[in-house]
């Protein structure tokens, strides 16, 4: 087989480790609340950032920032659903929207007041290393963070389908009145949702920050291949996620391979756009209709 | 000929077939009961007749014309309206702009005719005092009628009545079997779901029963009420058989 | 009542449109006329979004593309046709509003946050083949980031003002109809009841098309104007979600779907944006933000629409 081909699919692959990595926590907040969080990629950027500024403080290695970045992102995600999008829940969700995209240009803009627009980089001893063989070339971080992803979706699933509290999420999500009926505080598991939710987009945004550039307004292009991945992969599924996040990520590489860079953006909203005429419960079939 | 006709109507959702093979008429201004426990395909039915779903098999004839697969505003626009509980108001909308909605999409009255015949819906469905309240915040008799009256905005030949007596107390209810006599009168034909016994016995001509989708009689509601398989789809294989038995007593 | 409060508001307008029409008579500053000029505009915008999201209650997050292509269509119909502005305005809308009437179709099948995500998916795939498209297959049409430049004008922001007034004119007249049609009130039963506006005979999915065409329309228009005000017209800029951002924060502070709300949103911000000043874009677009907070949370109908709800309840 072709070398170059080859490669794109790798580098496919891995790339959609990363989307699948940081899209899940999207799709489980729309899937259980039906809220489009458009502050989506400020989650990644603030995960990205924890990691940066531990790296800068204290030599911390990014790796090892990802619990703080979860349990950082977690309260944060928390409290963020439980002041203020909880608010709006009973309404229509249109209103969510808008609000989250509200909280999306204060902290995007915020961020760039504190921290500049400057572009910023994580170098590690590890950084450029990579698995080379066949011709091939794998770099390690990138590996890592696939791995990461497919844990993450793992653990995701293994927690709302064997967990009480997952189970409680899950009954919500299906039904949040026969859901109050049994007992469940709908509003703090809305909360709990988001604040997992958030904690999971935290931890990949620190796992990217070794091979990612990091800068406050990063946020937007991750929301918007959230939105792609979670399209192409079904709403609300969490294995979805990295079925999403695998075929763009590869459709881009294969793009950009045998195309051009530029294109490859083009491709990704052409494929949302007719996706979502198409197939709305994506590729899966098992996402949520409109 | 018949005002109303399905031929064969069959709806599947994935294996289960909901609507199964079922044909049957309806006349010029008659009051068709339909009865049949919950699940035996009423709704499915209704919703089929109307165009919100597609059949996979049969057709559906109204007046004449072959309105299969139409789409629903089309089916309005000639004269088939249905009312029913789920359906939502315009809650923002008032009493009475509700029902100019379908007197002039409908029924295709311009603005003014619209409004002219609102007044005389409301009117004959005693809603006219309630006509400046936001739609939203009327009773439940109240939203009855408003329903009622929506749809024969529409210029209704057939209307549909989907359990439209629900939630009644029995003298709510005894208006509103008056108010369908009148409109029976009047030359429109109805098809009346309820799970009230006593209102379909009293008020069908002649009643359809369905179970699983599957029609068991279509006829006049002395003899239904006496049909053992009607018996046995409401009451179930354990008792009918003690049933009979105390009749012969 | 109805029909009382419909000619105060054309009232209202009318004698706005005649003060506004003799403000350059007075004022000379070119500062001044400009700041005029965007507050009609906006005023316009908001408006023409208001016509398709405020009114159905389909809420397009992609309204940015119809204005991009109507840029676009004016630039090409003035440097490569060598038409006239006058011809390339109608030109424009007619272009954004075929290509609403196409991705229309497929698009509003799609409820809710899947409709908005598609309009913002084609908005940004309009930018993206913008472009690239001449890169891609080698021609020289759109001409990609290298932008576009029109024939520069040889009238000052007195000239735009008028534009943008008669524009958002019709705009604004085209409110004053859906408010007290035939058409509006299927528009209406539709954002209230869907499924009851079909079964009432409304034919949803027309009268749906027919709003965003419309809007479509008017942005395209729009997107006109601003290219031959700007001189200068790249993917970038005309395409920019920020124009979306506007739209949709101007009405939602003055309340979606009524007549007014698009006015008193879009003077608002406008007005606010001119204090702060350009210079501060980030502090703006955080004042944003929590304006969208703060409306979401406490005013969700919009100052236009709390103040009908006051008034409402206080007459019940």
């Amino acid at each position: 087989m072709d070398v170059l081909f080859v490669q794109a699919l790798i580098n496919g692959l891995l790339l959609g480790g990363v989307y699948a990595a940081y899209s899940a926590g999207f799709s489980l907040i729309f899937g259980v609340m039906g809220v489009l969080n458009l502050a989506h990629g400020e989650l990644v950027m603030l995960g990205a950032f924890i990691a940066y500024g531990l790296f800068e403080l204290v030599h911390l290695d990014p790796y090892l920032s990802i619990p703080i970045a979860a349990v950082s992102l977690f309260l944060g995600g928390y409290a963020i659903q439980k002041f203020i999008i909880n608010r709006v829940i009973e309404q229509p969700h249109l209103m969510s929207y808008i609000l989250t995209f509200g909280l999306h240009l204060i902290l995007a803009n915020t961020a760039v007041k504190l921290w500049t627009h400057d572009f910023r980089t994580i170098t590690t001893s590890y950084s450029g290393m990579n698995a080379a063989f066949w011709g091939l070339n794998i770099p390690y971080a990138r590996l890592i963070t696939f791995f990461l992803a497919v844990a993450v979706v793992i653990f995701l699933w293994l927690f709302l389908n064997r967990s009480e509290t997952g189970r409680a999420i899950r009954a919500t999500a299906q039904d949040k009145y026969a859901a109050r009926l049994m007992g469940v505080n709908v509003r703090e598991i809305y909360a709990l949702t988001f604040g997992l939710g958030a904690a999971v987009t935290g931890m990949a945004g620190a796992s990217l920050s070794p091979f990612t550039i990091i800068f406050p307004e990063m946020g937007l292009g991750y929301t918007v291949t959230a939105f792609c991945v979670v399209v192409l992969g079904g709403m609300g599924y969490m294995q979805g996620a990295l079925y999403g996040g695998f075929a763009l990520g590869v459709v881009q590489s294969l793009a950009a391979a045998y195309l051009s860079a530029g294109i490859s953006v083009a491709v990704t909203f052409l494929l949302l756009f007719i996706m979502l005429v198409l197939r709305p419960t994506g590729l899966s079939g098992k996402g949520i209709a409109g | 000929m018949a005002v109303l006709a399905c031929d064969q109507v069959l709806v599947r959702f994935g294996s289960l077939a909901a609507v199964n093979r079922v044909g049957f008429t309806l006349e010029d201004s008659e009051i068709l009961g339909m009865i049949g426990p919950n699940g035996a395909g009423k709704t499915t039915l209704f919703d089929t007749i109307m165009g919100v779903r597609k059949p996979d098999a049969g057709r559906i004839r109204f007046l004449g014309k072959d309105i299969t697969g139409w789409k629903p505003h089309r089916i309005c626009r000639l004269g088939l309206a249905k009312a029913s509980q789920i359906m939502k108001p315009f809650s923002s909308l008032t009493v009475f702009e509700n029902v100019l909605v379908g007197a002039m999409h409908g029924g295709g009255l311009s603005l003014r005719q619209a409004r002219i015949r609102t007044d005389e819906l409301l009117d004959f469905v005693n809603l006219s005092e309630y006509a400046a309240r936001p739609a939203g915040r009327v009773f439940v008799a109240a939203r009855r009628r408003l329903e009622l009256a929506r749809a024969l905005a529409c210029g209704a030949r057939v209307l549909l009545l989907d359990e439209t007596m629900a939630g009644l107390n029995p003298s709510e209810t005894e208006t509103a079997l008056t108010l369908l006599r009148r409109l029976r009168a009047s030359g429109v034909s109805l098809i009346v779901v309820e799970h009230n016994m006593h209102a379909i016995m009293d008020i069908s001509d002649r009643i359809l029963v369905l179970n699983y989708g599957v029609k068991i009689a279509e006829d006049a509601p002395e003899r239904v009420g006496n049909d053992p398989e009607v018996i046995r789809a409401y009451l179930g294989e354990r008792i009918s058989p003690s049933l009979r038995e105390d009749d012969r007593d | 009542m109805k029909a009382q409060t419909a000619r105060k508001r054309l009232l209202i307008w009318g004698v706005l449109t005649l003060l506004l029409c003799l403000f350059p008579a007075f004022v000379s500053s070119q500062y001044l006329l400009r700041i005029a000029a965007l507050m009609v505009f906006w005023i316009g915008m908001a408006g023409s979004w208001n016509l398709m999201s405020g009114y159905t209650g389909y809420v397009d997050f992609g309204p940015v593309a119809y204005f991009g292509i109507g840029s676009y269509a004016a630039a090409l119909v003035m440097t490569e046709g060598g038409g006239s502005f006058f011809l390339a305005l109608p030109a424009a809308g007619c272009t954004a509003a075929l290509v609403a009437l196409l991705i229309g179709m497929p698009t509003l099948r799609l409820k809710g946050a899947y409709f908005a995500i598609a309009t913002f998916a084609f908005a940004e795939t309009m930018k993206q083949v913008t472009l690239e498209f001449d890169r891609t297959f080698g021609i020289f049409f759109f001409q990609g980031s290298h932008g576009i430049t029109l024939p520069i004008a040889p009238y000052g922001n007195a000239f735009f003002l008028y534009c943008s007034l008669a524009v958002a004119s019709l705009v604004l007249l085209a409110h004053h109809w859906i408010e007290n049609s035939r058409f509006g009130y299927a528009l209406k039963a539709v954002h209230e009841a869907e499924d009851t506006a079909e079964l009432s005979g409304v034919n949803t999915f027309g009268v749906k098309l027919t709003a965003y065409a419309m809007s479509a329309f008017f942005l395209g228009v729009f997107g006109g104007i601003e290219a031959y005000w700007i001189t200068y017209i790249t993917p970038a800029d005309v395409f920019s979600v920020h124009k979306t951002v506007q739209m949709v924060i101007m009405t939602l502070l003055g309340g979606m779907g009524t007549f007014l709300g698009p006015i008193v949103g879009a003077v608002f911000l406008t007005g606010v944006s001119e204090i702060l000043g350009l210079t501060f874009v980030e502090y703006y677009l955080i004042l944003v933000g929590m304006i969208i907070v703060g409306v979401i949370l406490l005013l969700p109908r919009g100052i236009v629409g709390t103040w009908k709800e006051r008034k409402r309840l206080r007459s019940l």
